[in-house]
C-alpha cells in the first residue's frame, strides 16, 4: 500500500489515532499527528512511499502535536516528540509540516551513526553520483531540484548517508526543501514539479517542499558511488563558473559539513579521504539555475551546452 | 577539528612524537589525522613534505627527547630555521637547499 | 521489560520485534542503549538480531568507541594542564569508571567529565584550565554566584575547541547541605591506577554513585544510576561489601543514601546484599512512611512497567523529585529564592 492509495480523510484519521508506519528507505517512521497540515503534506509529498497502518517496530516514533494549556489557542504552537522526548522548542503551529521534515532529518542525523552522515545533496545519473555539499543558503537544494528536473535521480537533498564498509552512498530520498526565492525559481524552471504549501516567517525564511519523482522513490534501494563533489555557491548576478578544487581543500570543507565525522575516528578519515580520492572536486558559482544546470551537465557528462544558455 | 595554519608545525610535531597519526596525500596536499584527538590537519608545500618524511621513519628515544626540547624552544621559527635545527640533532640531512631535503 | 533484561540478559535471545522496539525506546530514554549493546555482545546474539535493532546498536557502538577515545584524550590533557602547578585531580563518575576499567564502564554513555580537586586549589585549577582553552559557562551573574557560593562544583567549563564539558568539583555534595562529607577523606583514599590517573576508591565510588542517584533532579537517567550502583557493588571484593562499606558511608555521612540505593538496587536489579546490609536497611529505613514515600516517588523512575501505567502521575513525581533534590541541597529560604529565580521551571524545560 502506498500513500497515494489512501483517501485523505482516511490518512488523517489514522494519523490521529494509531499513527502511520511510513517507509522512507532505508528507515521506517511511525508518525502520529492530529494536525491537518501534516496529513495534507504527507498525502501530497509522500504519495509514492509505502505505508502501513500497523507495525511491530519503527526506527523512530514521532508525534507532532500542540502543547497543553493556553498555547493551544493563543498564538498556537506545535511540538515535535521523539518517543517522550522533545528535542526542540515549540514552533508556531502553521509550521507543523516543515517541523516534521526537520525533525525527521534530526532523528537520522543524531541517531544513525552506523553511517557517516554529511550535510549534502546527492543526485545520480548513469550510475555516477554527484555530491552537492553546502551550508544553508548556498543553493544546494535548488541546484539539486534543478538537476532532478533534468532527469537526475534524487538520492537525498539534505543528508548523504555513507556506508563506511563500502564507501557507498545510501539513498534516502525525501521531499526537497526549498527556501525563499528558490520556490519561484524552480517553478519557472520546471513547472511540472509539485510543490507543497509555502510557509512564511520560519527561522529559515519562507519554506516549501517539492515532491520527489516517483522513480527516485521506487529505486531508493539502489546505492551509488561518488564521482563528483561540487561545492555550490549562489552568487547574485554571477555567471556560472566551475573550477577544480584540490583534494585536501575539498576534504576540509566536506568535513565541516559532516554530522558525525568525529564519532567515526580513524575509519571516518579513511572513508572521507577515499570519497575525495575517487571524485573530481569543484567549486561552483552560479546565479541562473538554467545556466548552472546546463554548465554542470555539459562539463560532468560531456554533453553539449544547450543553445539557450549560451 | 583544527586547521592550525599559522603554526602547523608545533601541533604536528607534538602529534608525531606523542600520538598515532594517519596520513593521506590528496593533490599535493597532505592530510594528517590524529587518532587520539580526532583532529585533522591540512598541510601544503614544504611543510607537508617535511612532516611526511619525518613520519615515515621511526625516531629513537634520544631523538624524541631532543625533538621535545627543540619543539618548546624553536618551533615558532620559520621553516628554514626549523630544518637547521632538525639537522643539527640528526633528524634529517639537508641534501641541497634548493631541491629539497632527505631523511638522514 | 528493560528491567527483566538487565537482570536476566539471556532473555535477549528471544525478544520479538515488538519487544525489541519497546526495549530500544526505553533504553534510549534512560541512556542505557550502550548497556543493552554490551549485554548483547556478552550473550553473543548480535548476528541474530533484526536489522532495525542492529542499526540502533551499531550506532551506539560507534558512539561508545568515540566516547572512549575522547574521554581518554581529555583525561590526559586535563592531567597535563593541572600538572604544571603540581595539582593532582581525582576523576569521578563516567571518566573514573573508564580509568578504573570497571564493569559499568562497558556500554556506559555519558556527556560530561567530572574531576575532584582540593577546595583550596580551586582557583588555581580554574586558571590553569582557562589557559588551556576551558571557559566557564553560565554567563549570568545569578548562576555564577549560585554555583560558587552554594554548590560543590564550579559552573561547568567548556573546551572552546573540542566542545567538551568539564565539571570541576571540590566535594560530592553542595556546601549548602548540612551533611556534605569531608572531601579530604575522599581525596585521602583516592587510588592511582596503572595508567597513572586517580579515581576514588572502589568503596567511595559506590557511595558517590548512591549519593548522586538521590540528589539529582534529573530522573530520566535514574535507572542508569541504579545500574551503576548495582554493578559497582557487585565488583567489590566480599570483605568490602559489608561492615567496611557501612562504616565508610557513616564516616562520610552518607549512610542513608547508600542504604536507599542498595534497597532499590536489590529490589529492581536483584543486587545480592549480604545479611549485615539487609538488616541495616531494615533497621535504618524502618520508618514505614519514609520508605513508602520513596518507593512511590521512585517507582516510575526505575520501573518501566510503572511508566506505562501512570503516564501523567509519573510526570508529577518527576517534578517532585526535581524539587526534592533542590530541597535537599539547600535550606528552605534559599530554595524558595532559587526556584523563584528559575521561574519554577520543570526539569525538561531547563
Amino acid at each position: 500500500m502506498r500513500i497515494a492509495d489512501l483517501q485523505q480523510d482516511e490518512l488523517q484519521q489514522t494519523l490521529c489515532q494509531e499513527g502511520i508506519w511510513l517507509s522512507v528507505f532505508p528507515f521506517l517512521f511511525h508518525i502520529k499527528s492530529n494536525e491537518l497540515a501534516v496529513a495534507t503534506g504527507i498525502s501530497q509529498l509522500y504519495a509514492d512511499y509505502p505505508v502501513a497502518f500497523q507495525g511491530d517496530y519503527a526506527d523512530f516514533h514521532i508525534t507532532i502535536k500542540p502543547p497543553a494549556g493556553v498555547r493551544r489557542f493563543w498564538r498556537p504552537q506545535i511540538q515535535f516528540y521523539l518517543d517522550r522526548h522533545r528535542p526542540f522548542k515549540p514552533l508556531p503551529r502553521n509550521q507543523s509540516y516543515a517541523f516534521l521534515e526537520w525533525g525527521m532529518n534530526w532523528c537520522v542525523a543524531n541517531h544513525m551513526h552506523r553511517y557517516l552522515i554529511l550535510h549534502t545533496a546527492v543526485v545520480e545519473k548513469n550510475g555516477k553520483a554527484l555530491l552537492l555539499p553546502g551550508a544553508s543558503g548556498a543553493g544546494k537544494s535548488t541546484l539539486c531540484a534543478g538537476l532532478v528536473a533534468r532527469g537526475w535521480r534524487l538520492l537525498s537533498d539534505e543528508l548523504a548517508l555513507i556506508e563506511p564498509e563500502s564507501g557507498r552512498l545510501i539513498a534516502f530520498p525525501r521531499p526537497i526543501s526549498l527556501k525563499n526565492e528558490s520556490v519561484g525559481v524552480l517553478n519557472a524552471f520546471a513547472p511540472e514539479f509539485l510543490i507543497g504549501p509555502i510557509v512564511n516567517d520560519t527561522q529559515k525564511g519562507s519554506v516549501a517542499h517539492a515532491k520527489p519523482m516517483a522513480e527516485s522513490v521506487h529505486s531508493a534501494c539502489n546505492n551509488a558511488l561518488a564521482d563528483w563533489i561540487v561545492f555550490p555557491q549562489y552568487v547574485d548576478g554571477s555567471d556560472a563558473k566551475l573550477e577544480p578544487m584540490a583534494g585536501g581543500t575539498a576534504f576540509m570543507q566536506l568535513q565541516e559539513q559532516a554530522f558525525n565525522y568525529q564519532l567515526h575516528g580513524k575509519r571516518g578519515f579513511e572513508v572521507l579521504t577515499g570519497l575525495v580520492k575517487r571524485s573530481d572536486c569543484y567549486s561552483f558559482e552560479y546565479s541562473s539555475l538554467e545556466e548552472g544546470v546546463s554548465l554542470l551537465e555539459s562539463h560532468l557528462l560531456g554533453e553539449p551546452l544547450a543553445v539557450a544558455s549560451l | 577539528m583544527i586547521v592550525d595554519e599559522q603554526k602547523p608545525f608545533k601541533s604536528l610535531f607534538s602529534m608525531i612524537v606523542n600520538d598515532t597519526i594517519s596520513f593521506c596525500w590528496l593533490d599535493e596536499q597532505l592530510l594528517a589525522y590524529n587518532t587520539s584527538s580526532g583532529d585533522t590537519h591540512l598541510l601544503e608545500g614544504d611543510a607537508a613534505w617535511l612532516i611526511s618524511t619525518l613520519s615515515e621513519r621511526p625516531l629513537t628515544n634520544e631523538q624524541v627527547h631532543q625533538l621535545h626540547k627543540q619543539r618548546d624552544s624553536n618551533l615558532q621559527f620559520p621553516l628554514s630555521r626549523l630544518i637547521m635545527n632538525l639537522e643539527s640533532i640528526g633528524i634529517i640531512r639537508v641534501r641541497d637547499a634548493n631541491s629539497g631535503f632527505a631523511a638522514g | 521489560m528493560l528491567l527483566k533484561i538487565l537482570t536476566d540478559p539471556s532473555l535477549l535471545k528471544q525478544l520479538s520485534d515488538k519487544e525489541w522496539d519497546y526495549v530500544i525506546r526505553r533504553a534510549r530514554e534512560c541512556e542505557l542503549l550502550g548497556r543493552v549493546y554490551a549485554l548483547v555482545e556478552q550473550q553473543g546474539t548480535y548476528q541474530r538480531l533484526p536489522e532495525f535493532v542492529r542499526r540502533q546498536l551499531d550506532s551506539t557502538m560507534i558512539q561508545l568507541q568515540a566516547q572512549k577515545r575522547a574521554v581518554l584524550y581529555e583525561v590526559k590533557s586535563i592531567t597535563q594542564s593541572l600538572n604544571r602547578k603540581g595539582i593532582e585531580c581525582v576523576f569521578l563518575k563516567g571518566a573514573a569508571y573508564l580509568i578504573a576499567n570497571a564493569e559499568n564502564a562497558t556500554g556506559r554513555l555519558f556527556s560530561d567529565i567530572d574531576i575532584l580537586v582540593p577546595e583550596k586549589k580551586l582557583n588555581e585549577t580554574e586558571t590553569l584550565l582557562g589557559d588551556d582553552g576551558w571557559i566557564t559557562t553560565h554567563a549570568n551573574k545569578y548562576d555564577q554566584n549560585y554555583y560558587r557560593r552554594w554548590m560543590h562544583e564550579l559552573p561547568p567549563m567548556l573546551n572552546v575547541s573540542r566542545r567538551t564539558v568539564l565539571d570541576v568539583h571540590h566535594n560530592i555534595l553542595p556546601r549548602s547541605m548540612h551533611n556534605h562529607p569531608d572531601a579530604k577523606l575522599l581525596i585521602a583514599d583516592a587510588v592511582g591506577h596503572d595508567n597513572g590517573y586517580k579515581t576514588l576508591s572502589s568503596v567511595d565510588m559506590l557511595i558517590h554513585a548512591a549519593v548522586h542517584l538521590f540528589h539529582e533532579g534529573e530522573v530520566r537517567q535514574g535507572l542508569r544510576g541504579l545500574v551503576d550502583v548495582d554493578l559497582l557493588f557487585r565488583e567489590l571484593i566480599p570483605e568490602q561489601r559489608s561492615e567496611n562499606l557501612l562504616m565508610r558511608a557513616q564516616q562520610l555521612k552518607q549512610q542513608r543514601s547508600l542504604l536507599y540505593a542498595l534497597y532499590f538496587s536489590a529490589r529492581y536489579l536483584k543486587t545480592p546484599l549480604p545479611e549485615v546490609i539487609q538488616s541495616q536497611i531494615d533497621a535504618e529505613l524502618s520508618s514505614f512512611s519514609r520508605l513508602m514515600w520513596m518507593k512511590v516517588l521512585y517507582a516510575s523512575v526505575f520501573d518501566d512497567e510503572a511508566v506505562k501505567t501512570r503516564r501523567l502521575s509519573s510526570q508529577f513525581y518527576e517534578w517532585i523529585i526535581y524539587v526534592r533534590s533542590h530541597y535537599l541541597r539547600m535550606p528552605p529560604h534559599l530554595l524558595i529564592r532559587h526556584l523563584i529565580t528559575k521561574g519554577l521551571s520543570s526539569p525538561d524545560k531547563r
